[in-house]
């Protein structure tokens, strides 16, 4: 009895080298490739963040156990009591908090001290104005209006070719 | 005005003329190398003896291209930077108005071609090779009983490859053609015996600076096709051990014609046609590795390439694979379907010639 190949959907996406960020996720998905893990990765994350952007962390303490009982959380839907969401917010916020970090990610503190200035894992930030951080959402470059289309002639090429070789007559 | 419009594009390899008549054109071809002979005869006719067509060259006999594997001896070439201009370059070209045009000689616009890295200083070569003839050729066959006199009214040389934009610029009455066929960036590549020419154009532009550096000497079929052909060819066996690059390009001529790339010596045949599809590959590679991606950034921002010469033949379907897209198709243009890719620059000279004369 012969089986029924599976219906199977094919996705790709773009990644542009000449962003530093874009560059590490590429060099990343090799990496991921060799380990035979890459698929399972995109999976994982796209249920994650869809999850995440939801309010819900059932995903996030599935794929990461050890994660819930950090932060002393349960795995809540939207339909849960608002201050256990409040609670495991605060929770993960103080667990970032506490991490030293070295990027350059402005990170808000509940209390901003009036000098301006945030202790941040060491690092002291630099009285600086706030500024929106760049996007590197290539989603946005399909807003621009940048439609492929055929080159117009003006008919002209074959007299400019004429001129050119009488010319090398001169 | 000319008697007759004339344009010769002596090749290392093969010489390809063609004559205005109308609205189309007469053509001959035949390989650019000669044998001495003697011309002589037993006196017991064709049925009975082997006869062979000759040209009388001053007080010498040759016979042309394919004929000379009658006598094999002292078969002669010239190939390479020097020839243009000089006593061989001047025999092939003599022999093609010869065979072009009627008995009785008259008047020429003679169009011929010179690689175009060496175009200025082979221009200047074949203008005084010819000043010294006092523009007048002269050439006796077999069964002549005088020379066939013509005199050389205008002369015209061009770089190779662009006459045979020539071909797709402008139609058979050498009126410029309204279209978008040279639009953009255009990329010629003319792959004869000898040299691959390489030009960029924009907008049916180009840049008279830009030919010195558009020849690769040294790179066409004889070094990439031929010479290792041969090679192969000499290991299969005794018989195939006395044969020269010739007996490799008349059976590549002659498979390309008709399919059949049987090379035959003694008592021995080898079916070359699998060792030429391969070596054909290799070449297209070659090209696209050096000159199209290493020279012409992989084509990105050109319109189209345009594939000339006997090299055409060889690589085009591989070089298809390579750049979809990017190859001119002749066939989609009315104007230039009919003429074989060994012909687009005598072809494109002479529609040249016509819009010169019509200007």
């Amino acid at each position: 009895m012969s089986q029924k190949s599976p219906h199977r959907n094919r996705f790709n996406f773009w990644l542009n080298l000449d962003k530093p960020d874009e560059e590490k996720i590429a060099d990343t998905i090799e990496h991921l490739k060799t380990e035979r893990s890459f698929t399972k990765t995109i999976r994982d994350g796209i249920r994650l963040i869809v999850d995440l952007r939801k309010g819900n962390t059932e995903v996030l303490f599935e794929l990461f156990p050890d994660l819930e009982s950090r932060l002393g959380g349960s795995s809540g839907s939207s339909g849960d009591d608002d201050s256990d969401i409040k609670r495991e917010i605060d929770n993960l916020k103080q667990l970032i908090i506490s991490q030293t970090t070295n990027s350059n990610t402005h990170i808000m503190s509940e209390q901003p001290k009036p000098s301006g200035l945030q202790s941040l894992g060491g690092v002291k930030q630099l009285n600086a104005p706030q500024f929106d951080k760049p996007s590197y959402d290539d989603d946005e470059d399909d807003d621009l209006g940048l439609v492929v289309t055929k080159a117009v002639s003006d008919g002209q090429a074959s007299l400019n070719f004429l001129a050119s070789m009488n010319a090398l007559q001169q | 005005m000319s008697d007759y419009i004339v344009a010769v594009d002596a090749g290392n390899g093969f010489t390809n003329a063609v004559r205005a008549k109308g609205k189309s054109y007469d053509s001959i071809g035949f390989p650019s190398v000669r044998a001495a002979v003697t011309g002589d005869s037993l006196g017991l006719g064709e049925q009975f003896e082997m006869s062979i067509d000759y040209v009388q060259w001053g007080s010498f006999r040759y016979s042309l291209g394919d004929d000379v594997f009658m006598s094999r001896k002292a078969v002669e070439r010239h190939q390479g930077a020097f020839r243009y201009g000089d006593e061989f370059w001047l025999f092939l070209v003599s022999v093609a108005l010869g065979k072009l045009l009627p008995k009785k000689g008259g008047s020429v616009d003679l169009t011929v071609f010179a690689p175009p890295a060496l175009f200025f200083d082979a221009k200047e070569g074949i203008e005084y090779r010819l000043k010294q003839t006092k523009n007048i050729i002269t050439v006796q066959f077999k069964g002549d009983k005088k020379p066939r006199v013509f005199k050389i009214a205008s002369l015209t040389v061009h770089p190779e490859g662009l006459g045979a934009v020539g071909c797709y610029a402008l139609d058979d009455a050498g009126k410029p053609i309204v279209s978008d066929i040279l639009t953009g960036d255009t990329v010629v590549l003319d792959m004869g015996m000898y040299t691959i020419d390489a030009l960029q154009m924009s907008e049916g532009k180009f840049n008279p600076e830009s030919l010195q550096s558009a020849t690769w000497e040294g790179q066409g079929i004889k070094a990439h096709m031929l010479d290792i052909l041969l090679n192969q060819v000499k290991k299969a066996g005794a018989d195939f051990e006395l044969l020269t690059t010739d007996d490799i390009d008349l059976c590549l001529r002659n498979g390309l014609k008709t399919g059949d790339y049987a090379l035959v010596s003694g008592a021995s045949s080898i079916d070359l046609q699998k060792a030429v599809n391969k070596q054909a590959v290799r070449y297209g590679d070659w090209i696209a590795n050096n000159i199209i991606d290493g020279v012409f950034n992989g084509l990105r921002g050109v319109k189209s390439l345009i594939l000339v010469g006997g090299g055409a033949t060889l690589v085009q379907d591989h070089l298809k694979t390579q750049y979809p897209n990017k190859i001119l198709d002749a066939s989609q243009h009315n104007h230039v379907a009919d003429v074989h890719p060994t012909l687009l620059n005598a072809v494109g000279g002479l529609r040249l010639a016509l819009a010169r004369q019509s200007a």
